[in-house]
C-alpha cells in the first residue's frame, strides 16, 4: 500500500514541483500545460495497469465491431474468398497507422486459425515492411508459418485516390468477403466504403480522422468511432496490462468532464458578476471581437 | 392506389447506375447551359469574416499564403486561391507563397500565373510575391516557420537566394508576417498552422478547406483560433462575389489597371450545378423514405 | 534477440522525443526538430525503393505466369516506365534535368497537367456520386440517430448552396411539419388520422406563425439554420470527438513506448 502511495502520488507531485520549481532553466518554456496533462494521464493509466495486472476484474462494454471482427474472417473462410485489409493511407508517424497494423496483427492472428487469405494493399512502403513483419509474426505465433505468403501485403501507390482506384480495382475483382478499413483515412474514404458494400462485403471500419467517420458509419456494418480504434487493439488483446490502460484512459476523460463543467461554471458565474475570476485568462484564446 | 404505393417503393430501390445517371446530368446541364440555372448566391458569416479580416491589412503589410491541396482537390480550392490573391494584389500586399504538399507548389505557380494572365494587377516577382520552395516535412516546416525561416528555406522556388531577395528583407519567422492564409485539403493544414505556429505566436489565420474538412476545422473556427473559413465551393463562390463587388468598386486604384475587365471566377458558376445536385440528392433521399415506410406498412 | 533490440529501440527512441519537447538542451531539441524528422525522410525514401521493387516484381511476376487480369499489370508497368522515362532520361524542355519537373514545356510536366491533373480530379468527383448513392441508401427515419443524422443532412445539404436562399419561410415550415409527421408516423393507427392532422397542422401553423410574428426567426431560414448545426451541434461533436482522440492516442502511444502494445512488433 505504502508502495503505491510512493508511485501514484509521491512520484508525480515530485516531478510536477521539480519541473516547476527547479532553479536552473532545464525545461522549455510554454509546455507547461502538456507537462502536466501528460504526467497526470500516464501516471493514472499506470495505476489502472497496475491494479488490473493484480488481479481485480476490468469491465469493458461490448463493443459491436471488435466482436464482429471474428464473424467477418469466419465468413471469409466459409465463402472461400479473401479478407480485405486496407490500413490507411498514411506513413508510420501517424498515430492511426500504428493502431491499424497492431489491429492488423490481431486479424492476420485470425486468418491464420482460420485459414482465410489475406490480403492487405498498402500505400506506403515503409507501411508494407512493417506490415510484413506483422502478419508474418502473427502466422508464426498461431503455428502457421507455411500459410503466410509474401505477396499477401503489396505495394499499390503513394497517391491517394490512385490508391483507392487500385483498392476498389481489388475489391471489384477478387470480391472480399469481409473488408477491415483500419487506420488513417481523407476523402477517398467514401469511395472505398460504397464499393465495398456493392460487392456485398461485411465491412469493418475504424479510424482517428472524425471528419470520415460519418462516411464509415452510413457505409460500413460496423464502425470503431474516435477512441474505440485506439482501445481495440487492447481489447483485441484481452491482456490484464491493456485493459487497465482503458480503464485509465477513462479516468481521465472523467478528469477532462469534470474540467469543462469548471470552467463552464466559473466563465459562467463571472459573466454574470458573481466572482471576480475570468478563468478564460488561464487560457490562451483569439476571440475576434 | 396500391398502384400509387407500388410506384414510391419502386422509387425508393433505384439501380445505382440510375442514381450516377441523374446525378451526372444535375451536374452537366447547369454546367454546360449556364444561362438555364441561375441562381443568386449569399454570402455568409465565416466567409464574411475571412474577407474583412483580409480587408483590413493594409498596402505592404506581409501575408503568407500556405498551399496544401493538390490536384484532386484543385477544382474547390484553386478557385478560392485565385480570388485570395486578387484581393490581396489589389491592396498591394506583400504576397508570399509557401507549399506544404509536393503538389501545392504547382498549384501556386498555377494559382499565381492567372492571377498575372488576367492582367488586372502589374505585379512582379521579387517585388510583390516571393514562392518558396517545397520541402518535406510538413509540421516540421510549420514549425520552423514560425521559430526560424531561414533555417528551412535558404532560397526561393528559382533558386535565388533569399538574402538577395529585397521582399525578404525582415521575415525571419512567423510573428514577422500580419497574416497567414492557410488553403487546405488534408494534412498538414489549417489545424497544423494552429497547433504549431499561428496560436503560440499570436499571428491572425485564416483559412479556405473543402467541404469535408470544415468539420475538424469548425472548433477552431468558433474558438477564433482561426479567423472565419472559406467552406469548401460554396465558401470559394461566396469569397469570389465580395472580391468580384470589391474590385468594381475600387475607384482610382493606382494598384488595378484600367480597362482591364473583371471575371466572376469559376466557382460562382459552378455553384448552379451543386444546387441542383443537392436538390436531386434531397428528392432521393425523400423518395428512399417513403419507399422505407410504405415496406414497413407493408410487411407489418 | 532481434525483438530485443526493436523493443528496446521502440522505447529509447519513444522516451528521448518525449523528453526533447520539454528539456532546454539545444543539441536534443536539435535532434528531435531536425535530425529525427530527417532520418525518417531517409529511411522513408530507401523504403520507396523496396515499394518500387515489390510493384514492378508483383506485375511483372503476374504478366510473365499469365496470372489473371495480367494484362492490367500491363497498363501499370507501361505508366510506371513512361513516367520513369520522362522523369530520368527524356527532358522536352531547354532546362537541365531536375527543374525540368515543373517547366512547361517538359513531358513530364504535359503528363502532369495533361493525364494526372484531370484523373485526380476526376477520382474525387467521384465522391459525388456515391454520396447520393451512399445517401440514397443510409439516410432512413429507422431510429433516432438514424433520423437525427437525415435532418442534419438534408438541412446541411440545401442550407449549403444558394438554392436553400430561395426557400421562403412558409416552406422551410411545411418541412419542419413533415418531418415531424414522418417521425411521429408509426405512432398513428389510422393512417387517415395521421393525413388529416398532418395536412391541418401544415395549413394552421404558417397563420400561427405570421400571427405571432415569428417569421423572421432564424430557425426558418434555412441557410441560417445550417449554419447552427455547423456552428454549435457539429462544434460540439467535433470537440468531444476530438478529445476522445486525443485521449486514445495518448494512451496508445503510452502502451507503444512502454513496451506494453507489442503486436506491432509481432508479439
Amino acid at each position: 500500500m505504502m508502495n503505491k502511495y510512493i508511485k501514484y502520488i509521491f512520484i508525480p507531485s515530485f516531478i510536477l514541483l521539480f519541473y516547476f520549481f527547479f532553479p536552473l532553466q532545464i525545461f522549455l518554456i510554454g509546455n507547461e500545460t502538456t507537462f502536466i496533462c501528460i504526467i497526470l494521464l500516464c501516471f493514472v493509466v499506470e495505476y489502472f495497469i497496475d491494479k488490473a495486472k493484480s488481479g481485480e476484474k476490468i469491465y469493458m462494454r461490448p463493443i459491436a465491431a471488435i466482436k464482429a471482427m471474428e464473424e467477418a474472417v469466419g465468413r471469409a473462410t466459409e465463402m472461400g474468398t479473401p479478407v480485405l485489409y486496407v490500413p490507411g493511407i498514411s506513413s508510420l508517424d501517424q498515430i492511426d497507422t500504428i493502431a491499424g497494423l497492431t489491429i492488423l496483427g490481431h486479424v492476420a492472428g485470425m486468418t491464420a486459425e482460420y485459414e482465410a487469405n489475406l490480403h492487405v494493399p498498402v500505400c506506403v512502403p515503409i507501411v508494407m515492411e512493417t506490415a510484413k513483419e506483422t502478419c508474418k509474426e502473427a502466422y508464426l505465433k498461431k503455428g502457421r508459418p507455411d500459410l503466410y505468403r509474401d505477396d499477401m501485403v503489396h505495394y499499390v501507390t503513394d497517391d491517394q485516390f490512385a490508391y483507392a482506384a487500385g483498392v476498389n480495382g481489388i475489391m471489384l475483382r477478387e470480391k472480399p468477403a469481409a473488408i477491415f478499413f483500419q487506420g488513417k483515412f481523407y476523402a477517398e474514404s467514401l469511395l472505398l466504403a460504397e464499393t465495398g458494400n456493392s460487392i456485398g462485403a461485411i465491412q469493418i471500419a475504424g479510424t482517428g480522422s472524425s471528419s470520415q467517420i460519418p462516411f464509415f458509419v452510413t457505409a460500413c456494418d460496423y464502425t470503431l468511432i474516435g477512441e474505440e480504434f485506439y482501445a481495440a487493439s487492447a481489447y483485441l488483446s484481452g491482456s490484464p496490462e491493456m485493459l487497465g490502460s482503458i480503464k485509465g484512459q477513462d479516468y481521465v476523460k472523467v478528469g477532462c468532464i469534470i474540467l469543462i463543467i469548471t470552467v463552464f461554471t466559473c466563465s459562467l458565474l463571472n459573466g454574470y458578476g458573481y466572482i471576480s475570476f475570468d478563468i478564460l485568462s488561464l487560457f490562451r484564446i483569439n476571440v475576434i471581437r | 392506389m396500391d398502384k400509387l404505393k407500388n410506384i414510391f417503393i419502386r422509387l425508393g430501390q433505384l439501380d445505382r447506375r440510375l442514381i450516377f445517371f441523374l446525378i451526372a446530368l444535375s451536374v452537366l446541364v447547369p454546367l454546360l447551359k449556364p444561362g438555364w440555372v441561375n441562381i443568386p448566391i449569399k454570402t455568409t458569416s465565416n466567409s464574411e469574416i475571412v474577407f474583412e479580416q483580409l480587408n483590413n491589412l493594409n498596402k505592404g503589410d506581409k501575408v503568407l499564403v500556405s498551399f496544401a491541396y493538390g490536384a484532386s482537390t484543385k477544382p474547390e480550392i484553386h478557385p478560392m486561391s485565385i480570388a485570395v490573391l486578387q484581393h490581396l494584389f489589389s491592396k498591394g500586399i506583400k504576397v508570399y507563397t509557401v507549399p506544404l504538399w509536393p503538389e501545392g507548389l504547382m498549384m501556386a505557380k498555377y494559382a499565381l500565373e492567372e492571377v498575372i494572365a488576367s492582367n488586372l494587377f502589374d505585379i512582379r516577382e521579387h517585388a510583390d510575391y516571393v514562392s518558396l520552395p517545397y520541402k518535406a516535412g510538413g509540421e516540421i516546416i510549420i514549425r520552423g516557420i514560425a521559430t526560424d525561416i531561414r533555417s528551412i528555406f535558404t532560397q526561393d522556388v528559382n533558386n535565388i537566394l533569399l538574402k538577395d531577395i529585397p521582399m525578404m528583407d525582415g521575415v525571419h519567422k512567423v510573428t514577422d508576417f500580419d497574416f497567414i492564409f492557410d488553403l487546405s485539403a488534408g494534412v498538414p493544414g489549417n489545424a497544423e498552422w494552429v497547433q504549431f505556429a499561428c496560436d503560440e505566436h499570436n499571428v491572425p489565420l485564416s483559412s479556405g478547406c473543402t467541404s469535408i474538412m470544415v468539420t475538424d476545422a469548425i472548433p477552431y473556427v468558433e474558438s477564433g483560433q482561426i479567423r472565419g473559413i472559406l467552406a469548401g465551393m460554396p465558401g470559394a463562390a461566396e469569397y469570389e462575389q465580395m472580391v468580384f463587388k470589391y474590385l468594381n468598386d475600387l475607384s482610382d486604384s493606382e494598384i488595378l489597371n484600367e480597362n482591364t475587365p473583371i471575371v466572376p471566377g469559376k466557382a460562382t458558376s459552378r455553384m448552379s450545378a451543386q444546387s441542383i445536385a443537392h436538390l436531386l440528392m434531397v428528392i432521393f433521399i425523400i423518395l428512399g423514405n417513403i419507399s422505407y415506410y410504405l415496406t414497413q406498412r407493408r410487411n407489418d | 534477440m532481434k525483438r530485443q533490440i526493436a523493443y528496446f529501440l521502440v522505447i529509447f527512441i519513444g522516451f528521448l522525443v518525449l523528453l526533447g519537447h520539454f528539456i532546454n538542451y539545444p543539441p536534443l531539441n536539435n535532434f528531435i526538430d531536425n535530425d529525427a524528422t530527417q532520418w525518417f525522410d531517409i529511411i522513408s525514401g530507401f523504403a520507396a525503393f523496396l515499394g518500387v521493387m515489390n510493384l514492378l516484381q508483383l506485375h511483372l511476376n503476374k504478366v510473365a505466369n499469365k496470372r489473371s487480369n495480367w494484362r492490367f499489370s500491363i497498363i501499370t508497368l507501361s505508366g510506371f516506365i513512361v513516367m520513369i522515362i520522362f522523369g530520368f532520361i527524356y527532358n522536352g524542355s531547354n532546362v537541365v534535368m531536375g527543374p525540368h519537373l515543373k517547366e512547361e514545356g517538359s513531358a513530364f510536366y504535359w503528363m502532369f497537367q495533361n493525364i494526372y491533373l484531370p484523373l485526380g480530379a476526376t477520382m474525387f468527383a467521384l465522391l459525388a456520386f456515391f454520396v447520393a448513392s451512399a445517401s440514397y441508401r443510409a439516410f432512413k427515419i429507422r431510429n433516432f440517430e438514424a433520423t437525427l443524422l437525415l435532418i442534419s443532412g438534408i438541412f446541411l445539404m440545401i442550407g449549403r448552396v444558394p438554392i436553400g436562399q430561395l426557400i421562403p419561410w412558409w416552406m422551410a415550415l411545411e418541412i419542419y411539419v413533415c418531418l415531424l409527421f414522418a417521425i411521429i408516423a408509426s405512432r398513428f393507427k389510422e393512417k387517415k388520422t395521421m393525413l388529416y392532422s398532418m395536412i391541418g397542422t401544415m395549413l394552421f401553423m404558417p397563420f400561427l406563425i405570421l400571427f405571432l410574428n415569428l417569421s423572421d426567426l432564424g430557425v426558418f431560414k434555412i441557410p441560417e439554420f445550417q449554419e447552427w448545426i455547423m456552428a454549435v451541434p457539429a462544434t460540439a461533436g467535433s470537440r468531444a470527438i476530438m478529445i476522445g482522440i486525443a485521449l486514445g492516442t495518448i494512451a496508445q502511444s503510452y502502451r507503444i513506448i512502454t513496451g506494453r502494445e507489442r503486436s506491432i512488433l509481432g508479439d
